[in-house]
């Protein structure tokens, strides 16, 4: 049988992702392959560990093809208690090795806390998210909010099954304080693909638009997110 | 083009997985839909908006499914791989529900559950021996045809572990079968 969807595969992909790239003349462009762990532990309790890597392209006038720089190396964990029927309250927390990357800068400890609510409309998911953060570093803390919007949908069907693809993207809007510093808003853009190999584990690609310190036009970041996670 | 490169290598692992076979539900094209259930439709001169065809599998048994919008609400006809009508499915409103359904389900729940939040309905009409009445009814408008099943989605917590069914009963409000629904994961965009 002719598969409606595998014939707009490359098409979505290039809808997807390809417009994502126009935007990268002049923008600095990183990657971040990371890994989750999700751990069921009781009826309403769950955990998520997680790390992630992550390094700048660039290309040096003289030298040949891409250089890889070292950014910072992190590692988090997470646990999670569902409320109500649609609700999640989630603490964390997080290090992040930055002393790997070329920049001088301390590493980070960051603590986290969260509210997500996620509903089905059909086959289209709706998930909204909000932070709070505690970012600790040698020099100071910072103290993140966050919102977040999401939705995912399977691309085959209206149900997502094994060895299915699914899209998901995302906006977000980052308020920072802290006490030396002018308060700095940010903004993000996610479109992605995934594909869920087996029940347990799935794929996804990731391509996020950073708008930095909007307020004093900050700078603008295109990450590739190449991630797996894996359920227990 | 480095970029556009860079790209593709990441892409890489996902596309070449994607040549596996698979799977339950999926979209296919019109030409792919059984032809006989085509002319049942009569999709020319029906009003059907976002019509949609699916093919179904458990393993065992196969289906097709065409999904659609009609007045504001969603219906879905399935047939069997030869074409032939197996239900048509049409969403309702709780307060468009008989009464006797209602309190039925409130005992029904009150018995088996703790908590529970009742996400959807569905009218369900079976074959009867003149389908294309059948269809030209139910279009024209659900709540008058009889009789029908009532499929719902109930999301349900007992002892605190949240589980999502699909429950169907009579319109009088007699259980007939419960089905679990797998619910999909939102661990990925959690954090």
């Amino acid at each position: 049988m002719d598969s409606y969807f595998s014939k707009n595969f490359f098409g979505l992909i290039v809808v997807v992702f390809i417009p994502l790239l126009s935007f990268a003349q002049g923008t600095a462009v990183l990657w971040e392959p990371e890994a989750e762990l999700d751990l069921d532990i009781s009826n309403r309790w769950s955990m998520n560990f997680g790390t992630d890597y992550r390094v700048g392209l660039s290309e040096q006038l003289g030298e040949a093809g891409i250089q890889y720089v070292p950014i910072h190396l992190s590692f988090s964990q997470n646990t999670t208690y569902e409320i109500g029927f649609y609700g999640k309250v989630s603490a964390g927390i997080m290090y992040r090795f930055n002393t790997i990357g070329p920049v001088d800068e301390s590493n980070e400890l960051r603590t986290i806390q969260q509210y997500s609510y996620g509903k089905q409309y059909n086959s289209i998911r709706l998930v909204h998210r909000v932070r709070s953060e505690q970012r600790i570093k040698s020099t100071g803390t910072a103290h993140r909010f966050r919102y977040r919007l999401s939705i995912d949908l399977p691309l085959n069907g209206e149900q997502l099954n094994a060895k299915e693809f699914y899209f998901a993207a995302s906006v977000e809007s980052l308020l920072t304080v802290a006490s030396r510093d002018t308060p700095e808003w940010d903004q993000r853009i996610t479109a992605g693909l995934g594909r869920e190999l087996t029940s347990k584990t799935r794929l996804q690609v990731d391509v996020q638009y950073r708008f930095d310190d909007y307020f004093n036009a900050g700078g603008q970041r295109l990450f590739f997110t190449t991630g797996i996670q894996y359920s227990l | 083009m480095k970029h556009f490169i860079i790209l593709s290598i990441m892409l890489l692992p996902i596309l070449l997985i994607a040549q596996e076979k698979r799977e339950m539900e999926e979209r296919v094209k019109e030409r792919d839909f059984p032809a006989t259930a085509l002319l049942f439709l009569d999709t020319d001169s029906n009003d059907y908006r976002r019509l949609r065809y699916y093919y179904e599998t458990d393993g065992e048994r196969e289906s097709y499914e065409a999904k659609f919008k009609k007045d504001g609400e969603w219906f879905s006809v399935e047939f069997n791989t030869e074409g032939q009508l197996q239900d048509i499915e049409v969403t309702t409103d709780w307060e468009d529900l008989p009464k006797s359904f209602q309190q039925s389900l409130e005992n029904y729940m009150q018995s088996n559950y703790e908590r529970w939040k009742l996400e959807k309905f569905q009218r369900q009409f079976l074959p009867q021996e003149n389908n294309t009445d059948l269809l030209k009814s139910v279009l024209r408008n659900p709540l008058t045809v009889s009789p029908f099943n009532i499929e719902l989605i109930v999301a349900t917590k007992n002892d605190g572990k949240l589980q999502k069914f699909e429950l169907l009963f009579t319109s009088e409000g007699q259980f007939l079968q419960k089905r679990k629904v797998i619910r999909r994961s939102y661990g990925f965009l959690l954090f």
